[in-house]
């Protein structure tokens, strides 16, 4: 990590959770952040700045107090990931080059301060398509899954998922069997998925990437389930809904929350059997069949190249 | 900034020592350094005031409101007059280690609630369950790495928690100070450091020679001669004081050895139980005894400020770990003495440990694809010794190595695979073997030196500036102490060893069939005896000979000492016969069996058969070699049983042989087995520590 990047770590990371002092939020980080580029400063300078400095960032008498006491908690936060380096896991903050791009990109201000990652951070800078659907499918799902991950493989794209069960573990499975890529944003238990032995081969070929912006030993909550899909879709050049509930569950609102922000294309299984699907295709998801040929770039219109911001 | 820190510390520095107190060369420099974002490493000799630099130190971190200081150490105890002068500074000290485990939730409250200034922490109770639980709430302040030369890449052997020391001040953020002291580093060690430390470090160092320390060379080859030499002259020593062996068993041996002939001697290994080693602690402190005989275990947590004397049995494997060993003598006193036994047996035993020191790459691969094929659901140790033949020390050594390499993890008692990928890097370690034999190679240099001792040792820790200690060997031109040992000691030493007999210990269960569990054995053997360790000097020699001799068979030597040594036990076990373990391949143990009861007026009787099967010595661990012991004996049918027997074998090692047979004797009606064996071959108690 350089300097900077020891900083967000310093200030954001949640391992230390029983801590009686709250890690900065992403948008708080930002806030920071933002007032440190307009004074032309650098966050490893946070540590050495005096009151009158804080003052004049209009940070108040308290915020700086929770600032200096987080940027305190070095020796512990070391103690803490090297646990997890231990086991493979490492860390990527907005201040890496690794850091995914196009996620900066997209997300901006919300995208978070800090990944935990498993595997090669650099297939984050493959172009990907990615699949959502339910964690109930049936076999026909499962073909039409199979199918078009095939084609969107053979186009040379990596495959972007949530890697829960269901469509994300059928995309993902198929991709790998293909010798292709895959990334998975987890929306939690990072370390129990990296006990499967698959999982273990699979990032030894350097197949598999997976990231959590969650402690990457905490259990399920919906609130990061939430926040992982927009990952998925502003990791993708485009993102394929396979089955969505109607008005309910994730990938229903994940979908709707796209399309409202217009992260990426979405692009929806065009089948009558499913209301959630036929509705998101009326809020402008693109239908596709059986037979899509997999080019997510074939569109009504085409999305801008992403923009590189320097953002911290 | 600077001149505030100056300021402070000077201030405090009088408060302790008076008005017109000031710092050694050095002292200031490192504490400014340590404040102001330096990683810091000071290399001085015991005596120059390390801990007076991370005292001032802490004391005004404290004063800023910061976190508790942390010093990682494996040597625990603080002298009184260093904690005098902590104590004088207002600081509350606490020492977290193994001694201290029943108190160890209410310091760690304590250095919660922000009410301690500074533990020190030995590196294996800092990774325990119970302190890595309380450390994300306990903030810490400054983190020094005293003897931080344990820590360097070549310095450990698998010891996971300097590793992981090591991974983690590699990358601890710049916000957190930190302090490295040693007195004990050549070049090579400190450049190591410094690569974890950052290439900004500042080091301190100055002149390493320890004036109050003589060194003479003792050229002894064979143990008699060495037994013989401390007999004598361990009583003419003042005070009290430390022989280092290599082996634990070395260690056994030559305690009982001075007991017996009337020294207050005390065994010190990590072989031994908590509470001894606590006591023998103990007792040594209080001067109630002589001399600790001890492996590398007491250099890693002892410090006694009035040690007289530091003898070497063996050859220590490098100049380093000499310095170290022979710097716990004569802190707090003017003189001390120390002597440094050697012989060709000395690198023989040195080769033996630097071969041993990696798994080799079969080893390790068996190994992790066991871990592997448990991924999911993690497998214990005890299980990886049913997926592969391979001896339980050589496993766990392995599984050692891969947690070292991160290969595999250890979470509760199960292992599991990383996502870091199998991978045996020969070259480095060969590097590494290169490295332990160039530092062997410089402890030979030591002996034969005509120089000054001293001079020498410091000269190998890259000190340069040091001049002849005039108090050594060399520099007086004459020993102070004998070089050799009087013919009447020397009879005493021999007639000992040559009546060195071990103990075999029953084995009390069996595993089971799936080696989950265990299964008792109703009336488990005798506590059994055996004449030599297999291949050592004198009688296990010549088991050896006559094993492998042409014709095979045993001398009389063997014959008559083991008569001897048997006719006890004949008496007061109240034998009724003899019998011995069968094999196919030859009849040497049939014949010596027969020879014994013959000596023993005693009648030899065959009670058991062996069906053919693979040698047991070719079984590595325990499971397989109870699992083939099992397929290869029965009871001779409808044979009469003896009441109590002795069994014979030549050679023992897991002691599975003579736990089945036993087992398969006893359930036909044998009252009591009672094992011998004339040589013992496994690893037992060969450990350095």
């Amino acid at each position: 990590m350089n300097q900077n990047a020891e900083i967000i770590f310093l200030l954001c990371s949640h391992l230390l959770a029983d801590v009686d002092c709250k890690p900065l939020e992403p948008s708080e980080w930002s806030r920071l952040a933002d007032r440190l580029m307009q004074a032309g400063l650098e966050p490893k300078e946070l540590p050495d700045m005096s009151d009158s400095t804080f003052g004049e960032l209009a940070i108040g008498t308290e915020e700086t107090r929770r600032i200096r006491q987080l940027l305190r908690r070095g020796a512990n936060l070391t103690f803490e990931l090297e646990k997890y380096q231990s086991m493979g896991i490492s860390v990527v903050t907005r201040a890496d080059a690794g850091y995914p791009k196009m996620l900066k990109a997209r997300l901006g201000k919300r995208c978070p301060p800090l990944f935990y990652y498993a595997g090669d951070l650099s297939l984050a800078g493959k172009k990907c398509v990615g699949y959502v659907g339910s964690r109930n499918v049936d076999e026909i799902d499962q073909r039409f899954t199979e199918q078009t991950v095939s084609k969107v493989d053979a186009r040379g794209y990596a495959i972007v998922s949530g890697g829960a069960k269901g469509v994300d573990t059928i995309a993902g499975d198929t991709a790998l069997r293909n010798g292709s890529a895959v990334i998975s944003y987890l929306a939690d238990s990072m370390v129990k998925r990296i006990r499967s032995r698959d999982v273990i081969a699979a990032i030894q070929r350097g197949q598999l990437l997976l990231l959590s912006a969650v402690k990457p030993d905490l259990g399920f909550t919906a609130a990061s389930a939430m926040m992982r899909n927009r990952y998925i879709y502003a990791q993708s050049v485009g993102t394929v809904v396979v089955r969505a509930d109607y008005k309910k569950g994730g990938t229903w609102s994940g979908a709707v929350d796209c399309i409202k922000h217009e992260i990426t294309p979405v692009f929806c299984w065009d089948d009558p059997k499913y209301r959630g699907n036929q509705a998101l295709i009326k809020l402008g998801a693109i239908p596709i069949g059986e037979n899509w040929d997999g080019d997510v770039t074939k569109l009504p219109e085409q999305p801008e190249e992403p923009i590189q911001l320097t953002l911290l | 900034m600077d001149a505030m820190i100056h300021a402070r510390a000077s201030e405090i520095l009088r408060t302790i020592y008076g008005a017109d107190a000031t710092f050694r060369e050095g002292q200031y420099e490192a504490i400014e350094a340590t404040l102001t974002h330096h990683r810091t490493l000071v290399v001085q000799k015991t005596g120059w005031g390390k801990s007076l630099v991370y005292f001032v130190c802490t004391k005004l971190l404290r004063d800023q409101g910061q976190g508790v200081t942390m010093v990682v150490s494996p040597l625990l105890v603080l002298m009184e007059n260093q904690l005098a002068s902590a104590e004088a500074m207002g600081l509350h000290c606490a020492v977290l280690n193994s001694t201290t485990k029943d108190r160890r939730q209410e310091q760690l409250d304590a250095m919660r609630a922000g009410e301690l200034d500074l533990v020190l922490i030995t590196p294996e109770t800092l990774f325990t369950d119970e302190v890595q639980a309380a450390l994300p709430s306990i903030p810490i302040g400054l983190f020094v790495i005293d003897e931080a030369h344990c820590i360097s890449d070549w310095g450990h052997d698998f010891r996971l928690e300097y590793t992981r020391l090591y991974r983690i001040i590699r990358q601890m953020p710049k916000t957190v100070p930190v302090l490295g002291t040693t007195a004990t580093a050549n070049d090579r060690v400190i450049a190591d450091l410094k690569q974890q430390l950052g290439d900004d470090v500042y080091i301190s160092r100055g002149e390493l020679m320890r004036r109050s320390l003589s060194i003479q060379i003792l050229p002894l080859s064979t143990s008699a001669e060495r037994y013989a030499w401390i007999l004598e002259n361990v009583p003419r020593l003042p005070g009290s004081g430390i022989i280092y062996c290599l082996t634990q068993r070395d260690c056994d041996y030559l305690a009982d050895f001075l007991q017996k002939n009337g020294i207050r001697a005390v065994a010190y290994h990590s072989g031994l139980e908590q509470t001894e080693t606590n006591d023998a602690e103990q007792r040594l402190r209080e001067n109630q005894i002589k001399v600790l005989v001890a492996t590398i275990k007491l250099g890693m947590g002892y410090d006694k400020g009035d040690i007289s004397f530091v003898i070497h049995y063996q050859q220590p494997s490098n100049i380093v770990a000499y310095y170290q060993q022979i710097g716990r003598a004569g802190r707090s006193i003017d003189r001390a003495y120390t002597f440094l036994m050697c012989g060709e047996e000395d690198r023989m035993i040195q080769e033996y440990f630097i071969e041993t020191a990696f798994p080799s790459e079969q080893e390790a691969r068996a190994v992790y694809d066991a871990v592997l094929s448990h991924a999911e659901e993690g497998i214990t140790g005890r299980a990886v010794e049913g997926l592969v033949n391979i001896r339980k020390a050589r496993v766990d050594k392995a599984l050692m190595f891969l947690r070292n390499e991160e290969i595999i993890v250890k979470d509760g008692a199960r292992y599991y695979p990383t996502l870091h990928p199998f991978r045996y890097d020969r070259a480095h370690y060969e590097a590494i073997k290169a490295v332990r034999y160039r530092e062997q190679q410089q402890m030979r240099e030591l002996v034969h030196t005509q120089g000054c001792l001293s001079r020498f040792v410091v000269n190998c820790l890259d000190d340069t500036t040091a001049e002849d200690c005039g108090i050594c060997r060399n520099c007086l031109g004459y020993p102070e102490y004998p070089e050799h040992p009087g013919m009447d000691a020397l009879r005493i030493a021999q007639t000992y060893l040559e009546r060195l007999i071990l103990p075999i210990e029953p084995r009390k269960q069996f595993p089971s069939k799936d080696f989950t569990g265990v299964f008792k054995i109703p009336v488990p053997n005798h506590e059994g005896l055996c004449l030599s360790k297999y291949g050592d000097p004198g009688y296990g020699m010549l088991v050896k000979q006559g094993k492998y001799g042409t014709p095979p068979g045993f001398c009389e030597e063997l014959i008559g000492k083991s008569a001897t040594v048997l006719r006890d036990v004949v008496r007061t076990h109240g034998i009724t016969a003899v019998t011995c373990v069968p094999s196919l391949r030859s009849t040497i143990v049939a014949d010596l069996a027969e020879a014994l009861a013959q000596r023993l007026r005693l009648p030899f009787v065959q009670l058991l058969e062996k069906h053919g099967t693979r040698q047991q010595k070719d079984m590595e661990n325990s499971y397989h070699q109870c699992r083939n012991a099992w397929r290869s004996f029965a009871c001779i049918p409808d044979i009469s049983m003896p009441a109590r027997v002795i069994l014979v074998d030549d050679i023992v090692d897991s002691r599975w042989t003579m736990t089945v047979c036993g087992y398969l004797l006893t359930q036909a009606g044998c009252e009591s087995v009672f094992p011998f064996a004339l040589a013992d071959s496994s690893e037992n108690r060969g450990n350095e520590t």
